[in-house]
């Protein structure tokens, strides 16, 4: 990664994090084949919903008959774990246009929001809309792709879980914690380490108690929380 | 599976639903200040976010009683880490979590 914000440079740097929509896009239409899924409707569902988390518990509710509503439900409380990603990214392009900041904001995912936190550390803090719109755009469309092609390739692999293809977005995941970590000048090390570790914890006692669906958003709004908190004090 | 239709009317429903979570934050923040502290608070929504969705993969959950350790999913994370440390490639990470995790799974 470069201080370059371009519509290529985005490109560039989104490609690395390609293998990891892929992998997890197959993963994805094979799983939605074996429920009885159409091509068109998994490709819809990955268009429209966007979302790797919500369409896997959508298949999952599907196939289990859950009414409606309590469908509609959980994905939001899958999502709303977005609304802090999304506010995270918005103050960068706060001098866009209301049109731009609705588009960047439409194609944001987890993944060109992580993507976005490590190129800051490499631009003074600042992000383009060329920069965010490609590399959305392109997150986009692996991820429909991947997911119309695993559903398509249904009937030939039975089981992805074989082929760790499900492990590609944790293991991204753990390379751009890592990048995170390394890179934001921000807030001291020990204290994104002390988060971190403040994080397992949380992980780990919430999931006796907290349903799956809300699990990541009650601990990170925790952790943040507390870091606030730690460094507010340190700053006084 | 249910009708073609029904199925329609959960993507539409479950798509309206991430749009909004995803777009409102952009629109609000478009047309107010956001205050200082929020913004402290959001400095650490990256590294916490990342963090919880790697640990909530490193166990399984069984409501009312302590997480099982994914043991595959935690040791294919060491290679994985490993990998970051040294190449600092999202691509590579990838490859090495997801090829360990396929050898472990041939193995056990």
């Amino acid at each position: 990664m470069n201080n370059e914000l371009d519509f290529r440079t985005g490109l560039a740097d989104t490609l690395p994090t390609v293998f990891g929509y892929i992998g997890i896009g197959l993963a994805f239409g094979i799983v939605s084949y074996a429920a009885g899924i159409p091509a068109i409707g998994a490709l819809l569902m990955a268009l429209i919903t966007y979302s790797g988390a919500a369409q896997f518990v959508i298949v999952s509710m599907l196939t289990a008959h859950s009414p409606y509503i309590s469908i509609v439900l959980s994905v939001f409380m899958l999502s709303a774990r977005m609304i802090l990603t999304s506010m995270t990214v918005a103050r960068y392009f706060k001098n866009e246009s209301m049109v731009r900041n609705i588009w960047l904001g439409t194609l944001l995912t987890d993944e060109t929001f992580a993507l976005s936190m490590s190129k800051l550390n490499y631009t003074q803090q600042q992000l383009s809309y060329p920069w965010l719109n490609a590399a959305n755009i392109f997150a986009y469309s692996a991820w429909a792709a991947a997911s119309l092609g695993g559903n398509l390739l249904g009937n030939l692999i039975s089981n992805p879980e074989k082929f760790g293809l499900d492990y590609a977005l944790v293991a991204m995941f753990i390379g751009l914690l890592y990048l995170q970590i390394i890179g934001d000048k921000g807030i001291k090390l020990s204290l994104q380490l002390s988060v971190v570790l403040l994080v397992l914890v949380l992980t780990y006692v919430g999931m006796i108690f907290i349903p799956s669906s809300l699990l990541v958003l009650v601990v990170t709004l925790i952790a943040c929380f507390v870091g606030m908190g730690v460094q507010h004090h340190a700053k006084l | 599976m249910p009708s073609f239709n029904y199925l329609l009317l959960v993507i539409l429903g479950t798509g309206l639903v991430t749009w909004l979570c995803r777009v409102l934050p952009f629109v609000i923040l478009k047309k107010f200040n956001m205050p200082k502290l929020l913004q402290e608070f959001l400095s650490f929504v990256p590294v916490a976010i990342m963090a919880a969705l790697v640990f909530d993969n490193m166990f399984t959950q069984h409501l009312g009683h302590l997480p099982e350790p994914n043991v595959p999913n935690i040791l294919a994370a060491l290679p994985s880490v490993l990998a970051a440390i040294i190449t600092r490639s999202l691509l590579v990470i990838a490859i090495v979590g997801v090829a360990t995790l396929a050898l472990i799974r041939f193995l056990m």
